[in-house]
């Protein structure tokens, strides 16, 4: 008898996420899909709006990553009118970005990461939560988290306009210079930021590295794929979350590619499968072999681990010594345990934090000339960052007024949907045995994705306390035969 | 205690279909909240809204939801404490309870009362797409209701505020100065 489990959220309000589980006639795992519905219409309602609006409109598309949206909108009309922003402009954009990836890297680590690790993945559900973790980390480190993250927006405002979708970014440029003040403020919040991330990957250290359960379960098999990864390096082929090239390392860690963003449709091809809206992306010149792992499959991850496993090293001296620490420790390059996103994370954010304060200390910054005025007739650009969740691209084409006539985004969550994927079937192989449905499965097939960080769609809000889910069990007619509910 | 102790926040994104409820829904309140009401829209989610809670007496929050258990433009509401209690994290971003739950914990000043204006929708997922119909329709029954809800939550957070203040109610307080 074969049968399907869907595990559907049952309001799009928290995770959009829909797990749906073919079984086989013995009951086994055939194959788990993760399937995210994305929002619809983008490329049509961009067409036809002048692209100066994209920053803005892109922004205000995702209420997760905003500032990601735009600047990656932003890079793409640098590109789009053929002009190179003033080195002080570049430095403030680099600067905004550093800030935001601090912000949304330590809410992650703590408040979404912390209950499967800091808590536990074998704890009682009662407890894996966030004030599970607030109890084993501390009242004051919960106090520390809401405060550092005020203090990261209260600095992008000062110099992006709004947090929630930032103004700021114009073709060649940005809109102002930044004060004397300004600088100071970012040099406190810089000191800060560093000594917090300092102190995050010491808690790493502390609770998950030195308990031999939780370091079984970020090297176990279950969790680990063997694909190619894509990041932004710089000319030191080191991380670099604002610009760059992208470097692609295969599954034993060798350079498979190094390109700059405008020829990424020579390389990534977005793969279409008949069970889910979106694109799945592959390299183009592996070729997309199915959902499998190795050198001649064309899957490739982003994200944190991605990031590290795609580069050289780290920018930035402190985070460099995370980074060796991390490899020595985890067996060498490239690292394969998807669960390792969470300590790449806190390694990035330390790099995001040291990335501030240089920027911060750079005299240059204070340079009150942040725009190079357009004169090229516009007709195509493409844009690239590194989001927290992975690369994101941007790519217009306009008429010669630069009123958009067709726009293009690869989003982190598409570029990684694929090992999502595979992560997701394998955790399911892993815990649904002839018909048994393991109790933990909800929970490790969460774990899974959750690593990842995964954006399902730009507009998620917050009504219930947590993803709801649902297991449905059909017969072959489709008939339902079963239902299990996590409704929060 | 915030200068208005009530707080309404409209939550969505009106580039997205019936996402763009909760400004629809702020855009046609505006003119008639008293001066002990404050006003925000919002798209974040999570922990952002923490930070727009913290410092009221109470607040209506106003949503769409797809719950698939009602027909589209039906009006839910709920209190905040009928709503799931802290669970497991969700993938992306932690919930309302959370939130609330958080700052209990770390001694934030939380609204003591939220009551949740939620109203089933069609589209959550369409750019550029208005409210759907039945969506649209429901907005003059759902705007009465949060102001019979906001005049009572208005008086009981007065009392509140009088218990605090020695004798100085925000029902007393002229619209002049009561700041923006």
């Amino acid at each position: 008898m074969s049968r399907t489990v869907v595990i559907d959220p049952i309001t799009r309000l928290e995770g959009h996420g829909k797990i749906a589980v073919f079984l086989n006639e013995q009951g086994n795992v055939d194959r788990a899909y993760f399937q995210v519905p994305e929002l619809r219409g983008f490329e049509k309602f961009a067409v036809g709006r002048p692209a100066e609006d994209m920053p803005q409109i892109t922004s205000r598309i995702c209420g997760v990553c905003p500032t990601a949206h735009h600047m990656a909108s932003t890079k793409a009309l640098d590109a789009l009118y053929q002009v190179e922003p003033p080195s002080a402009a570049k430095k403030i954009r680099e600067l905004v970005y550093a800030t935001f990836f601090v912000e949304d890297h330590a809410l992650h680590f703590y408040f979404l990461g912390g209950p499967d690790f800091v808590v536990g993945p074998q704890a009682p559900k009662g407890e894996r939560n966030i004030l599970g973790v607030l109890g084993k980390v501390g009242l004051e480190v919960g106090k520390e988290v809401i405060g550092l993250r005020r203090e990261m927006r209260e600095l992008i405002t000062r110099a992006a306009g709004k947090v929630i979708h930032p103004v700021f970014g114009l073709p060649g440029g940005i809109a102002k210079p930044l004060t004397q003040e300004d600088v100071e403020a970012f040099r406190k919040g810089a000191a800060h930021a560093v000594e917090f991330a300092k102190f995050s990957l010491k808690v790493f250290a502390d609770v998950v590295l030195a308990n031999q359960a939780y370091v079984d379960w970020i090297t176990s098999d279950i969790y680990t794929h063997k694909t190619y990864y894509m990041g932004l390096v710089d000319e030191q082929k080191r991380v670099n979350f604002y610009d760059g090239k992208l470097r692609v390392v295969d599954p034993a860690g060798r350079e498979a590619a190094l390109f700059p963003v405008s020829e990424y449709l020579d390389y990534i091809g977005e793969h279409v499968e008949p069970w889910s809206y979106i694109k799945f992306c592959y390299l183009k010149k592996v070729g997309w072999k199915g959902f499998v792992d190795g050198t001649d499959s064309g899957v490739y991850s982003v994200a944190p681990l991605a990031r590290l496993n795609a580069a050289e090293g780290m920018a930035t001296p402190a985070a460099q010594e995370e980074y060796e620490r991390f490899y020595a420790t985890l067996g060498g390059k490239p690292v394969h345990f998807t669960l390792a996103n969470h300590w790449a994370r806190l390694i990035e954010l330390l790099y995001a934090a040291e990335c501030m304060a240089e920027l911060a200390a750079d005299p240059e910054i204070l340079d009150p000339h942040v725009r190079t005025l357009p004169s090229a007739i516009p007709a195509e650009g493409v844009g690239v960052v590194e989001a927290p969740r992975g690369t994101l691209i941007h790519h217009y084409r306009t008429d010669e007024r630069g009123i958009i006539t067709a726009a293009n985004l690869i989003v982190a969550t598409q570029n990684n949907a694929a090992r999502i994927a595979m992560s997701v079937d394998k955790a399911a192989k892993g815990l649904i045995k002839n018909g048994e449905v393991s109790d933990g499965l909800l929970n490790m097939v969460e774990m899974a994705f959750r690593a990842y960080d995964p954006c399902h769609g730009c507009a998620t809000h917050a009504l219930p306390g947590s993803m709801p889910l649902i297991v449905r069990l059909y017969n072959p007619q489709g008939q339902l035969l079963r239902e299990i509910r996590r409704d929060g | 205690m915030a200068e208005k102790p009530v707080l309404v926040l409209a939550l969505g994104n009106d580039l997205i279909a019936d996402d763009g409820l909760g400004p629809a829904a702020a855009a046609l309140l505006a003119p008639h909240l008293s001066p002990q009401v404050e006003l925000k829209t919002s798209a974040a989610a999570g922990m952002e809204l923490l930070e727009e809670l913290v410092g009221f007496e109470a607040a209506i929050i106003i949503d769409a939801v797809k719950t698939g258990a009602a027909p589209a433009g039906t009006i839910f509401r709920y209190r905040l404490e009928d709503l799931s209690p802290v669970a497991a994290p969700s993938a992306h971003w932690a919930g309302l309870p959370e939130a609330q739950a958080v700052a209990q914990h770390l001694g934030l000043p939380f609204p003591r009362e939220v009551v949740i204006f939620a109203v089933e929708a069609q589209d959550l997922a369409t750019i550029g797409h208005p409210l759907s119909p039945p969506v649209q329709q429901s907005l003059p029954v759902l705007v009465s209701q949060i102001l019979e809800e906001l005049a009572a939550l208005t008086a009981r957070s007065a009392v509140g505020t009088k218990a605090f203040s020695s004798g100085v109610t925000s029902m007393g307080r002229s619209p002049e100065l009561a700041g923006n």
